[in-house]
Formats: C-alpha cells, structure tokens, sequence
C-alpha cells in the first residue's frame, strides 16, 4: 500500500456470510465511502488470526477491522465467539505496545445491515484520522 | 510457471467511469507474471464469457484475475460459464471492483483507482503463489471393531464378516450375548434368551473373519474415520488394531432405581432383570404380582420411554399366571406402551388372560406400603378414578435401561452417526422424534433381553436399501476410492459417491496453497464454500442425480 489521503490504510477482514455481504448492499445502495479501505474476504472471522492483524499494522496498515456475524448469528454455530474473546485480547496488547487498541475494530452485522457497515467504515476511519500517525514506527520506505 | 490473464470488465462504464481502468491495464501489463490484459464490456454477457474463454485457451494463460462485480454480482454466474466453456476455475480470481469499489468511491475516482490497483495487486499475489499439490490419497483399512457382543454387534458382525470384512469383535464379558444371556423368556414368541441369539452366536464363532476378545475393553482410541488406531486391554495383554470403522454396540446399562418405591430396602421390591433371575432359578412363586410402570422414565431427568418395559411386563405378568395358579398380576402404568400389530395383539392376549391394568398418573404415583415386606400398595386409579387399597401384595418393580453406555465413547471417539461409525444396541430407542441425545439410535431394546428377533440386531444388520446408512464398511467403500477393495460374493457394482458424504472430495482433493507468507494468507480448496458452485471439482459437479444413488 501506498501513500492514502490523510495517511489512513484499514485492512477490512469481511467474513464472507454477513460483513461483506453488507459491504455489497453497501456498494449496491450506492453509499458513498471513504477509499482508504482494503477488505479481504474471508470465510469467518474465526478465521482471522491475532497474528494476521499484526502482521497488517506491521505492515503498514493504520487501522483493522474485522467484521463477522452477529455474536449468536455466526455461520458456523459460535465459532466468532473465541474470534471475539481473541481479538478483545489483542486488543489489550495492542494497548501495551503502544499501537493502541482503538486501531483494531470488532465488527458484527447481518448480511442485510449494510447501512450498519457503511457506519462503521465512516466512524472507523474518521476515528483512525483523529489519532496520531503511526509513521514513525514503520521501516524507512513505507 | 503459469503465466496471469488479467481481464477487466467495464460493466457498461458501471466499473469504467469510476475507476480508470487503462490505467490499471498499463500497471499490469508491466508485471513480468502477467501475459496480458484484456478489458472487456461485459463480462456476464455470453459473447464475452465466450471471448474469455477463447483468450484463456489461445494464450496458454494459467491462471486468471478478473476484475469485475462482487461474487455476490455476477461473478458466479461468470464461473460458471467459465466452467461450461472448459475453463478450470480453482485458477480463476475475482476481484469485486464494482459494489466494493466503483459503487462506494463513485465521487473519489482516484481513490476508487487506487483501491482498485490495491485488491487487483492481492489477489495476483494470491495467484503468483498458487501452486498444485499433489492428489491425496487416503487408505481405508479393511477391518472394522465392533464394541459389544450382544445381539446388536453380534449382528453387526456377522454382516460385517459375511461382506468379507475382516472384523474384531468385543466385549467385556466372558462370552457373546450380552444382558441376552440372563433372560429366560422372551417377548413374544416366549423362547428362552440365549437361544435366540444362538445361531447368530455359532455364526459370528465359525467365521474366521470374525475375531472375538472377551473380557476385552477399549483403552484408546485415535485417528479417524478410515484408520481408527484402537487399543484394547483384556486378559492377554494389550492388543494394537487399525480399523477402518468402528461399530458402537455397547447397549443399555440397567437401572436399579435405588429409593423409588422402596427399592432397596423392601425385600420384595425388585427389578425386571432380578426377576428375571429368579426364574431361571426357579424361584418365582406369588399370590399378587405388581407391576410398576415407567419408574425413574419420562420424568425430566430420563424424558424418553425405552418402548420396551410394557411388553416386558405383560410377558412376566402373564408367566407368573402360567406357572403359579390362581396367582393375581396388576400392572399399574400411565399408558401401556405396545407399538406394532405383533405387540398389540400380545397386549390383548395379557388382557384376555387376565391381567389388571390400572392407569395412575404421574403426579400422583402408586404408594408403596411396608418395612421389610410389602404390606400393602395404594394407587389412584385416573380411568375409573378410584383409590385401590391392596392387601397383601407382592411388588414387582420395573427395573429399565438407563441412556446408552456409549454416550462417553461416543464423545471419546467422536462419534457421530454416520457412515462411518454408527451407535447400535443402545438400551433404549428414543423414538422417531430423535428427542433423546439429538440423534437416532438405533436401538437394542433387547439388551435387556426381552424382544425376540432381535430388533436390535436388523438394525445393526447391514440392509440392503432402507438401512442405507447402516451399510458400515461396504457403504464406506461406496462413499470412498477404494483400491484393493475384497470383492465381496454379493459386491453389487460400485457406484457413484454421492457428493454429501463426510469425505467427499477425496478422490480428487487438490490444495493450492500461498508459497510464501501472505496477508490474505487463504488455503485454497476447490470447492470451498457453499455459494461457490463453479468452484467445486469434478467430484460434485458430476455426481449422479437425485435418487440414482
């Protein structure tokens, strides 16, 4: 990735059954976002590891975000609760090395709430403006 | 390596006013992996499917990036036809450029651009790194356990065996025929236990494909089904087997229903099974017999009925009356439960004989009076709602299977009811509905010895068509690629798999996985994903019709 207006880079980690297809409804209802968002599809937010969030500020992203289903709502029974208590954690950590847990959103929604999605992607990256960059910590070059 | 087909669709200018998509050519063209970038009209449309398709084949093109509409647009459908044209689609990547991109940054087309570049550049990595691994073949092993020798894993395996599968079979008694072997009569032929089960007992010890441990238990259990890695203890030491299926005969464990009806500390209070033992002995001689229905069942904590006690009362409430003349047997129940023509006319041939029925309800069950010895019974009579007082009364009480043993193997083995492994002779039925434990189980009623041709044993029994899902090995070997399968004598033709089956896919499970470390770090496996029809191998796309398997 490089250079984005206001230095804003969020990784969207969609699961596949709900977020991205709000993220579709989102596109379809024409709503008009800010492009400083890059989403991989995945099949659930179970999937997303802590390490991938990691290596994604560590590369270069500003801020992350994981979508999955409701909590109660997931495709796979409740395989997005341990995502959520994992990522919770992660979050403390975050915290602890100074990154700052506030860059790491924990998103849930139904595939039919993409005005919920567009909300959330709105609110996220106006909220990752408003912190202090993290340029200083990336490698020379990026 | 595969050189990359890049193809972008304008969707009318939908994707083109927004994003810049010359731009985008002229970025990838300059990608040493990319052979080309073609933009098109409309992809979805059949002249440009068409045209896509031609390219693929005329360029050589491996693998292939599309930048268009969302899988939940058109991209499926654009797979699809893919696939129809011949185009092997696990190498087809779709990047949503039109509902993620051009719809949501339709004011921002440097951004939208941008971002466009960005998802285009993930998935030609994911592509660059995409490579095929070799066809994993699985070695189902021929043998099969069964856990259990009573009717239902004598039955087991002596299906087992007669389909030429080499089969070991346990138990932790000393000799085959389970809670069988303890019950003189049976319902409702009246023939004595063992001898229901003896033929099937000289077959399954004649076989020498069946091989029988006693006193044997299963000390552990690992890998899947297929090639379970089992080990048993019993009196010769441990034994190491590898088994390509598990049968789970374990059936019922009785209950003694300690504390209900003063079981336990009135001598005369007894179970079925004591009873059982008393006529073996030769010891049932009484005036008055009772029998109490449903004790310590249907209540909230056992909510099933096992369908097995009622018959088992009549057969003993009428024995009493046949061999003590003059002798007087009440069965007290909530609602006597004979299913079937066969047990329905046994009920009436009990009502003919003789044999008092009295319904009480469950809120108000039968007292039972007396110290040491029964001194009387009280029971509200909801039919003709009377009180019955009793005298000297001789109490019988109903003794019935507690849930099936093989409820913490099960979990052990992780079992579930299925083609590989099914849970057989279990204690109690808990009906059609699946009420009990979530499942069907299929039952042994006669693990507690009572019914004649063991049901137990036609369920554990391989079936030809309306047990399908009982067929064990042979319909293990339907569902995989066997090689070396024994043909068995009356092996019919092997057919198609059907594509449902747990291990679908084997045959042709190819994984494509990233090279190196990738953010979007996904394995790739064909067919992942329920919305993803053109993804699917050859195994699910050519799977027979509905109803030819």
């Amino acid at each position: 990735m490089s250079a984005e207006r206001g230095n804003v880079k969020i990784l969207v980690f969609a699961c596949r059954w709900c977020g991205l297809i709000g993220a579709d409804g989102a596109g379809r209802k024409r709503i008009e976002l800010p492009a400083s968002y890059r989403v991989i599809p995945v099949d659930c937010a179970g999937y997303v590891e802590p390490d991938a969030v990691i290596r994604a500020f560590a590369s270069g992203a500003t801020g992350v975000a994981v979508l999955g289903c409701h909590v109660g709502g997931c495709r796979f029974n409740d395989a997005n609760h341990p995502a959520l208590k994992r990522l919770e954690l992660l979050k403390t950590l975050l915290d602890t090395t100074g990154i700052g847990g506030k860059r790491l959103l924990l998103g849930f929604g139904t595939a039919h709430e993409s005005h919920q999605y567009a909300e959330m992607i709105v609110d996220f990256h106006k909220e990752i403006t408003g912190l202090p960059s993290m340029a200083s910590w990336l490698p020379a070059g990026q | 390596m595969a050189r990359i087909g890049v193809i972008l669709c304008n969707c009318f200018g939908e994707i083109g006013k927004v994003i810049d998509l010359h731009s985008l050519k002229k970025r990838f063209e300059n990608d040493p992996s990319v052979d080309s970038v073609t933009i098109v009209e409309s992809l979805c449309l059949p002249g440009d499917t068409a045209k896509a398709h031609s390219l693929i084949r005329e360029r050589g093109i491996g693998k292939v990036l599309i930048g268009a509409c969302s899988p939940f647009g058109k991209m499926e459908f654009v797979k699809l036809c893919l696939a129809k044209e011949g185009t092997d689609v696990r190498t087809v990547r779709t990047v949503d450029l039109r509902e993620g991109c051009a719809w949501v940054h339709g004011r921002n087309a440097e951004g939208a651009t941008h971002k466009a570049a960005n998802q285009l550049d993930m998935d030609l990595a994911l592509l660059q790194n995409m490579q095929d691994s070799k066809d994993v073949t699985l070695r189902v092993q021929q043998e099969a356990l069964v856990i259990g020798a009573g009717p239902a894993g004598l039955s087991a395996a002596a299906g087992l065996a007669r389909l030429g599968f080499k089969t070991h079979l346990i138990d932790r008694g000393s000799a085959p025929g389970g809670l069988l072997n303890m019950v003189t009569r049976t319902y409702p032929a009246d023939e004595p236990g063992p001898e229901r089960i003896g033929s099937l007992i000289e077959e399954t010890g004649k076989n020498p494909l069946i091989r029988f441990y006693a006193k044997t238990k299963v000390s552990a259990v690992k890998g899947y089904a297929g090639d379970f890695k089992v080990s048993l203890a019993g009196p010769g030491g441990n034994t190491a087997l590898r088994v390509g299926a598990v049968v789970l005969a374990t059936g019922a464990r009785i209950l003694f229903p300690q504390g209900l009806y003063g079981y336990g500390k009135i001598k005369n209070v007894i179970t079925q099974l004591e009873m059982e033992r008393r006529f073996a002995t030769g010891a049932v001689s009484c005036k008055t017999a009772v029998f109490v229905q449903c004790v310590g069942a249907r209540n909230a904590e056992r909510p099933y009925c096992s369908t097995i006690c009622c018959p088992l009362s009549l057969k003993n409430a009428m024995r009493i009356m046949d061999e003590s003349p003059g002798a007087k047997a009440y069965v007290l129940h909530r609602d006597i439960m004979t299913p079937g023509s066969v047990l329905e006319a046994y009920y009436r041939k009990a009502l003919q004989k003789g044999v008092q029925f009295i319904r009480f309800d469950a809120d108000r069950p039968p007292e039972i009076r007396g110290q040491e010895q029964v001194s009387g019974i009280e029971v509200f009579d909801t039919i003709r709602d009377v009180e019955h007082p009793r005298g000297q009364i001789r109490v019988l009480c109903r003794g019935l299977p507690d849930p099936p043993r093989g409820d913490a193997k099960r979990r052990h083995l992780h079992l579930r009811d299925g083609p590989m492994a099914r849970l057989v002779g279990s204690g109690h039925r808990p009906g059609r509905s699946g009420s009990h434990q979530g499942g069907l189980l299929p039952g042994a009623e006669n693990s507690v010895g009572p019914h004649d041709e063991p049901r137990a044993g036609r369920q554990a029994r391989p079936r030809r068509r309306r047990r399908r899902r009982l067929h064990g090995l042979r319909q293990l070997c339907r569902r995989l690629p066997l090689r070396g399968l024994p043909a068995a004598a009356d092996a019919k033709p092997v057919r198609e798999p059907r594509h449902q089956g747990p291990l679908q896919g084997l045959r042709r499970l190819r994984l494509r996985l990233p090279e190196r470390g990738h953010a979007d770090a996904r394995a790739e496996l064909p067919g992942h994903g329920r919305n993803d029809p053109a993804g699917l191998p050859g195994g699910a796309l050519t799977c027979p019709p509905k109803g030819e398997t």
